[in-house]
């Protein structure tokens, strides 16, 4: 919102203060102020000439063009070419001569699609006085020999009040809302405008009737004759300009006046085109047709409300009026409207048929439905200045079904002080609420306050709500921080916290690089790991396609980091430790953290299968958890079907790890090799910690080598679970040390070797323990197939 | 007496041509071995007078002494030497980087995440996790955004067809945690959060953000500057110059939003700041009394701050990173530039 200083200044004596410094203390008590504009110096306006058009006539190249001739007080006939949808014959603006610099450019002479143009009709926001660039500036009283200086040498400064920071005050979308905020800040006066209640008595045949008190909690109207559709006074145009608008008739002006002034939006229907003088406020019908006054054509649906005379729709309830009622140039009587309209339903209909309006946006604010009559008279205030025939013709008619109850909230400034955590005195915080608009009644050392209408809409609800008051007036930079008295206590986290660490910790010493990537997924991307979709949660607004659903793994994202990566690097390790979901048929998806990891290398001497493997043993190691490798035909098909491996911990699969499936690694372009593991649901592996000391054993162990000869395709994982399960208590350091293939071994065959300790921690082995343990190595492995190699 | 010395020096004189072990076990079998001259000459004490005898045992025992001495020293030298010519073949180039061997680069957003909580950690602050996918209770509701509220708007939600959203902010953390732990209360959340917004260089769907709670007794406006100050100054490594302007978050009432003084000028205005001295930072104030009841804490008794803090805004300034899209590219030419 555009926030002029000037129009600031007429409820509030601002002599004497910055408008910089103010604009900086009204962001810290306030609301954001994101920019202070200053307006141009006369010295600059002086230098743009009122110009009056004399003629215009179409580009003969470009419709959206005009070829204007225009004359100044120093040139008889000029020719510029015009884009501004408003230029006509007959009217005067500003116009800025060869070399004057406007923005970043100096005027020249120079052709535009091939017509010559000798200079350039201004636009507000050109000259710097104004918003507006939807058209050339008018100005309904320009001469020649004037210069901009004589029409805008009173601008002043503005702000930009960041809209999103006073979603929460509906009072501070006019001018005297926001003059009574700088009026309390500077501890001056306030004087908010109060027009006189110029209404007449009767009615005028005009009924209003609110059918649904829900949607609207008041509607007031005046009838009025005598009307004439004339240009604003000055002072009217240039406040209305200095906002950001742009003057159009008095009628229109004074509306869009009342709304930039006491932040209430009002509506003006022509009577002499309204169907009826009953003014009923109802929902509409299901596709019922509307068109605005803007000229759409909108499709209803039964919650958008609706003002309908003689039962039919003249205007869509606080956002727009409709084109078959609105004020025409040769309008004499005018049928005035102020009410409030719930939030709610004028902000879904406004987004829902994307008609969002100055006065729409003013509606969602919850405006107070107090200020209705305020704002009929101020109307007819500013009507009186244009129309001298101006009659009043009926009494307000109103209809207020369902007023606000009134708030008084019980505070005391013992309450404000704890909160602030600072001696703010009562006079001080009496001050401070007085200023603002709350009435204060004294009751044993407590406060009744009496919250004024304008703030009684949502915003202020509690004692906190004052605390807030009292605080950002009297300024939190006042505020000296002390430390919070805290008692001292141990911290837990979480398992999955301490465990997303060490993994994290683990990986990267082990030179794993990190990554991350969207916890979004698609069917197609899906289908590279063989998830269904239905085993994913589907948005319902996806922002684009490949975002619709929830990925249940983290393999697909994967694939295509690897693929990325390998096109970079000859070689790399990374992991992506992440949340997946899946559903499982209820609101909320079940989340899992899963880990994936790869390693590939372009270089064949990297054997990125077992490197990667031992990644894992280290992870896994570290994080005490028992890890189990199996051969499996069970992988997804992103695997290579020969040199996989199921992840087991405790007897539960928890993974696979695999090299990438050769038809993979070619779709993805790429040269090397590329091994990976997936673990799911890292936060419920169990981690089996000893936590108890085992003294060294005295006596000494006894080395034993084992060499078997297996068929191909007998596991490491195998033999080894074999010979260990002969004797867990008195067989340890089991290693596989290497496997053998080729003569003297026969084909179909490896000889497979393993070192152990015999251990016993009470005493030593005899040689016949020795070797009944040795025979029963033997033994169990010759069960399975695995013969002893001779020597 | 003068045979002997005439003895040690010719044997001198001979062991200073030695280079290696054989030349000088030689020469030792020579000198000191027991048909060497030193031996001769003691074969003939016994012929000489009982008062000479003993001087010259006693000469020809030190001058024994002394070659063996020699002799040892020699040896050590000869055998060093030789060590150090055979190692001296087995140079290899010690700068060959014959395997991989860098640590693993962390994700600039857990490393600082990670940083972050350390600070946290200090303070007394634990860890607190809660579903990336929410219900509008926790997500809205609860944090004092009813149905139909407009905040519901600015944030701009990912629905689940379920009925499910994913969740926009943090603060949905706040609402797990204080149903399910009693006060006092003392946390930070930090994680993934989600908004429905077409993604350019510096709009994502997805970033990463900070949430933290006290909830204890009294607690206050100043309570709150200066816990973010110290916060700050733990992120920053400086004292950092804070203001707070009023901010609205239906959660908390006042709400802030904190500025801190521009780092990259010192406030002197710069593009960063946009001229104006000061970097909006991040939104907190005091728990509003509805979201403590919603967790059924009694707001008389107790009170609290929330703040949350931008982690991938905070990362994108700390490093310089001019969008936002890599993050989650999953390229390593990215990551690699962190550890």
């Amino acid at each position: 919102m555009i926030v002029s200083w000037n129009w600031i200044s007429r409820y509030v004596d601002t002599s004497g203060i910055d408008p910089i410094e103010a604009a900086r203390l009204f962001t810290m008590a306030v609301a954001e102020i994101e920019e202070v504009i200053e307006p141009p110096s006369i010295e600059r306006l002086s230098v743009f000439p009122v110009a009056e058009v004399l003629s215009v006539e179409k580009h003969p190249k470009a419709d959206s063009l005009s070829v204007c001739k225009v004359r100044t007080a120093d040139e008889d006939e000029v020719q510029v070419v015009c884009g501004a949808p408003n230029v006509r014959p007959g009217m005067f603006s500003i116009f800025a001569p060869l070399g004057t610099e406007v923005g970043e450019f100096t005027i020249e002479r120079r052709k535009l699609r091939g017509v010559e143009s000798c200079g350039m009709l201004m636009a507000m926001d050109e000259l710097g006085v104004g918003e507006d660039h939807e058209g050339i500036i008018e100005l309904p009283e320009g001469k020649l020999g004037q210069t901009a200086a004589d029409h805008f040498g009173s601008t002043g400064y503005t702000w930009m009040l960041d809209n999103k920071s006073i979603t929460h005050r509906p009072d501070l979308w006019g001018h005297a809302g926001l003059a009574r905020e700088v009026a309390a800040l500077f501890g001056r006066d306030y004087r908010p405008p109060a027009p006189p209640k110029d209404c007449g008595s009767g009615n005028d045949g005009f009924s209003v009737s609110v059918n649904d008190s829900k949607a609207s909690r008041r509607y007031t109207g005046l009838s009025l004759g005598g009307v004439t559709i004339a240009p604003s006074p000055a002072w009217v145009r240039e406040l209305i300009t200095e906002a950001g608008m742009r003057p159009i008739n008095n009628v229109v002006d004074a509306t869009n006046y009342v709304m930039l002034e006491l932040g209430h939006p009002t509506h003006a229907f022509d009577v002499r085109r309204l169907p009826g003088k009953n003014i009923t406020v109802d929902r509409a019908q299901k596709d019922q047709p509307f068109e605005t006054l803007t000229g759409k054509s909108l499709k209803l649906d039964e919650e958008a409300l609706l003002i309908k005379s003689g039962g039919e729709a003249v205007a869509l309830a606080g956002i727009v009026g409709g084109e078959n009622s609105s004020i025409a140039d040769d309008t004499t009587e005018v049928f005035l409207e102020a009410a409030h309209f719930d939030p709610f339903v004028v902000r879904r209909t406004a987004s829902k048929f994307d008609t969002r309006t100055d006065s729409s946006s003013r509606f969602e604010k919850s405006i107070d439905p107090q200020g209705t009559e305020t704002a009929i008279f101020r109307i007819v205030e500013l009507l009186r200045e244009s129309c001298p025939n101006l009659e009043i013709r009926s009494a307000l008619v109103d209809d207020y079904p369902a007023p606000y109850d009134k708030l008084c909230i019980t505070l005391s400034p013992e309450t404000v002080r704890k909160k602030l955590g600072s001696p703010v005195d009562d006079g001080t915080q009496r001050k401070i609420l007085t200023g603002l608009g709350f009435k204060l009644n004294d009751r044993d050392g407590e406060w009744d306050v009496e919250v004024p209408s304008w703030r009684n809409t949502k915003d202020i609800e509690s004692a906190i709500d004052l605390v807030e008051e009292i605080g950002r007036v009297f300024g939190y930079d006042n505020i000296a921080p002390t430390s919070p008295m805290l008692d001292l206590r141990t911290v837990e986290n979480s398992t999955s916290h301490a465990r997303d660490r060490l993994i994290r910790e683990v990986l990267s010493a082990r030179g794993v690089d990190e990554v991350m990537t969207y916890s979004f997924s698609n069917p197609g991307h899906m289908a590279r790991a063989q998830i269904k979709p239905e085993q994913a949660m589907e948005i319902e607004n996806p922002v684009g396609r490949e975002f619709s659903h929830l990925r249940p793994s983290l393999l697909p994202h994967a694939l295509d980091v690897w693929a990325l990566n390998a096109k970079n690097f000859h070689s790399f390790a990374c992991y992506e430790l992440g949340v997946t979901f899946h559903n499982v048929g209820e609101k909320l998806p079940r989340e899992r953290n899963d880990l994936i990891c790869a390693r590939y290398a372009f270089d064949k001497s990297d054997d990125v299968f077992y490197r990667l493997q031992a990644d894992l043993r280290a992870l896994f190691d570290r994080l005490s958890v028992p890890l189990a490798l199996h051969a499996t035909a069970e992988a997804p098909k992103a695997a290579h079907p020969a040199r996989v491996a199921a992840i087991s911990s405790g007897g539960t699969r928890v993974g696979t790890l695999a090299k990438l499936h050769p038809a993979e690694a070619k779709k993805a372009g790429m040269r090397g090799r590329l091994a990976f593991f997936l673990v799911e649901d890292v936060v419920a592996l169990k981690a089996t910690t000893r936590d108890r000391f085992v003294p060294i054993g005295r006596f000494p162990p006894v080395p034993f080598t084992l060499s078997l000869v297996v068929p191909d395709r007998t596991t490491v994982a195998e033999v080894g679970e074999c010979l260990s399960g002969v004797d867990p208590i008195q067989i340890r350091d089991l290693r596989w040390t290497g496997t053998f293939r080729g003569a003297p071994i026969e084909e179909g065959k490896a000889s497979m070797t393993f070192s152990m300790e015999f251990r016993n921690a009470e005493k030593t082995f005899t040689a016949n323990e020795i070797t009944d343990l040795q025979n029963r190595l033997v033994a169990a492995a010759a069960k399975r197939g695995f013969v002893l190699r001779d020597a | 007496m003068s045979k002997l010395d005439d003895i040690k020096k010719e044997a001198e004189e001979k062991l200073a041509s030695v280079s290696t072990i054989p030349e000088l076990d030689q020469w030792k079998s020579i000198w000191l071995g027991k048909k060497g001259p030193l031996a001769d000459a003691l074969k003939g004490v016994k012929d000489l007078p009982p008062e000479e005898r003993r001087e010259f045992g006693g000469l020809a025992n030190r001058v024994k002494k002394e070659l063996t001495e020699r002799w040892e020293a020699y040896r050590e030298e000869i055998e060093a030497r030789a060590i150090r010519e055979k190692l001296d073949k087995d140079w290899i180039d010690p700068t060959c980087p014959n395997l991989d061997a860098s640590a693993g680069h962390a994700h600039p957003i857990s490393s600082f995440t990670r940083e972050i909580e350390e600070i946290f950690k200090g303070m007394g602050f634990e860890v607190l996790e809660g579903p990336l996918a929410e219900d509008d209770w926790h997500n809205f509701e609860a944090l004092n955004i009813p149905p139909d509220h407009p905040a519901r708007d600015m944030q701009d939600t990912f629905w689940l067809k379920s009925g499910g959203l994913l969740r926009t902010h943090t603060s949905s953390v706040q609402i797990r945690s204080m149903e399910r732990l009693k006060p006092p209360l003392r946390g930070i959340a930090p994680g993934r959060v989600f908004r429905c917004e077409e993604i350019d260089a510096s709009h994502e769907n997805t970033f990463y953000q900070l949430e933290g709670l006290v909830v204890d007794k009294d607690i206050s406006v100043s309570h709150l500057i200066f816990s973010m100050k110290t916060l700050l100054k733990g992120i920053f490594k400086r004292e950092v110059e804070v203001r707070l302007r009023p901010g609205y978050f239906p959660f908390v009432e006042p709400g802030f939003e904190l500025d801190i003084r521009c780092l990259v000028c010192e406030g002197k205005g710069c593009s960063v700041c946009k001229q104006i001295g000061w970097v909006e930072l991040l939104p907190c104030g005091l728990v509003h009394p509805n979201v403590l009841k919603a967790c059924k804490i009694d707001p008389e008794e107790w009170s609290g701050f929330a703040f949350g803090l931008g982690l991938s805004r905070l990362v994108m300034m700390r490093y310089g990173i001019n969008d936002i899209r890599h993050f989650l590219s999953g390229d390593l030419r990215f990551v690699r530039q962190f550890k």
